[in-house]
């Protein structure tokens, strides 16, 4: 007999966006400077923002965070965040 | 013959079948006004009876357990009982919650005994709620015949000792206003028995319309029958989400997504609702419900989502949600509609949910997702925007 062509119905999905990547990175007193992209290391050309972010303290995972919003050469803009309490560093699209 | 299911004290029934430490020990089921809604015989015991403030009732009793009442969730249990019932008998007149008549000579004719009978009408409530049957001649019997049964047990009476039983039942029982209790207590008037021995002509004069009821009742000659009510067709869609939502813009989304769904049900196709039933429930078993009627039958999900949206938006959800019900009520066929030609935007939108139709149906979920902006105020930006599955 044919395999029926549907396949089963599955849960509802909520993905989240943006979702963080760890980055090689090079910094210097905190600040980055350069970063690794595809084998290669782009120089930070500015810092445009700085911010940081201490949330959910109360929770067993909480968030404590130092955001770049950096311009690479080449003209890329991303988003950089070092993990404070655990010292990695991360990456965003936006 | 007459069935009687009952489970008294409902709320408090399905609470204790939760915390069932709390069995036998004095607890109340309160409501949002602080008022106690249903209290256990233990507690009664002490002094503390519904209609009490919570706060009166603590004091009289202070080993006092007080559960937080959760009206929807009742209904829901109300609900399974109910249709279990209908499944089972089809003369079934349903009173409220944990009270339902049901015709019993319908079941002995199926049934070899009335004890297998009785006991497919207990079968229909969960054992921890602690049912009760009762069968007799009469309605009003055989609610009395259920209160006196012990918990899962039966009262069964007959033709012949009816007087007998009634007769002794103080006069509380009856269904009449409390005014009319308090006056048949000032004229010394304790049991049914006390009150049957009157003339009819006495209580009719002295009460009225309801003298003459509690006279006959008193004397079991409640001969009225069984009102069987039918639900309406209903649809019921459900949504359990993996990670409960509290963000309002995805559960927007979420509910407008539920509501699609059950609108596309084949059994929703030519036909419009006149009301639509909303139910959640959080991870912790809280839930939240709200009926709306419509100003006339819908059919177009659309103008369904449109009367339903502004009613989601000021809901105060008691937390993140877990899961989200759509029930479409009162299913009538839809009468014709005056159309608006299609436009071009209309037949693009058209093509493209049927190619997501056909994607649905090759993988089982929908492959394309639509951004919703979840906490777009966020500093954390993967907090901002979520992708929820686009349903067709």
């Amino acid at each position: 007999m044919e395999p029926g062509a549907g396949a089963p119905a599955r849960a509802h999905r909520l993905r989240s966006l943006n979702a963080p990547t760890r980055v090689e990175l090079r910094a210097e007193a905190g600040q980055p400077r350069a970063v690794l992209r595809r084998a290669r290391w782009c120089r930070v050309e500015t810092v445009e923002d700085v911010w940081r972010v201490d949330d959910g303290w109360w929770r067993p995972s909480p968030v404590a965070r130092t955001y770049f919003r950096v311009l690479l050469e080449g003209g890329l803009v991303l988003t950089l965040y070092r993990d404070d309490l655990e010292g990695t560093w991360w990456a965003q699209r936006y | 013959m007459v069935g009687c299911l009952l489970v008294p004290s409902f709320p408090l029934a399905c609470e204790l079948a939760e915390h069932r430490r709390l069995v036998g020990a004095p607890a109340v089921v309160v409501g949002d006004d602080g008022v106690v809604e249903a209290a256990s015989p233990a507690a009664e015991a002490r002094g503390v009876h519904p209609g009490q403030a919570v706060r009166e009732a603590i004091g009289r009793c202070p080993t006092l357990a007080v559960l937080e009442s959760r009206p929807a969730h009742y209904l829901a249990v109300w609900e399974a009982i109910r249709e279990a019932v209908e499944q089972t008998v089809f003369t079934v007149e349903p009173v409220g919650p944990g009270l339902v008549y049901v015709a019993m000579d319908e079941l002995l004719a199926w049934h070899r005994s009335l004890d297998a009978a009785v006991q497919a009408v207990l079968g229909c409530a969960p054992t921890a709620l602690g049912p009760r049957a009762g069968v007799a001649p009469t309605r009003f019997t055989s609610l009395l015949a259920a209160r006196r049964a012990p918990a899962g047990g039966v009262g069964v009476v007959g033709e012949d000792g009816l007087a007998a039983f009634v007769g002794p039942e103080p006069v509380e029982a009856l269904p009449v206003a409390p005014e009319m209790l308090r006056r048949l207590r000032l004229l010394g008037l304790r049991t049914m028995g006390d009150l049957g021995a009157l003339p009819r002509s006495a209580l009719a004069a002295q009460f009225g319309p309801d003298g003459i009821l509690a006279w006959e009742l008193a004397r079991g000659r409640d001969r009225s029958p069984l009102r069987a009510c039918r639900r309406p067709p209903r649809l019921t869609e459900r949504l359990s989400l993996e990670t409960p939502l509290a963000s309002r813009p995805v559960l927007l989304a979420a509910w407008e997504q539920t509501l699609g769904r059950a609108a596309r049900q084949p059994a929703f196709r030519g036909m419009a609702a006149r009301q639509a039933g909303l139910l959640a429930a959080t991870e912790r078993g809280r839930q939240w419900s709200r009926t709306i009627t419509f100003k006339e039958p819908l059919a177009d999900p659309r103008r369904i989502w449109a009367a339903l949206r502004p009613a989601l938006e000021e809901a105060q959800f008691p937390g993140p949600l877990s899961e989200l019900v759509v029930e479409l009520r009162g299913l009538a066929p839809a009468v014709g509609q005056q159309l608006a030609l299609p436009s071009a935007r209309s037949a693009l939108r058209g093509r493209l949910e049927e190619a997501l139709r056909q994607l649905k149906a090759r993988y089982g979920y929908c492959p394309v997702g639509r951004v919703v902006e979840v906490e777009p105020w966020s500093r954390v930006p993967e907090r901002r925007l979520a992708l929820i599955d686009f349903d067709p």
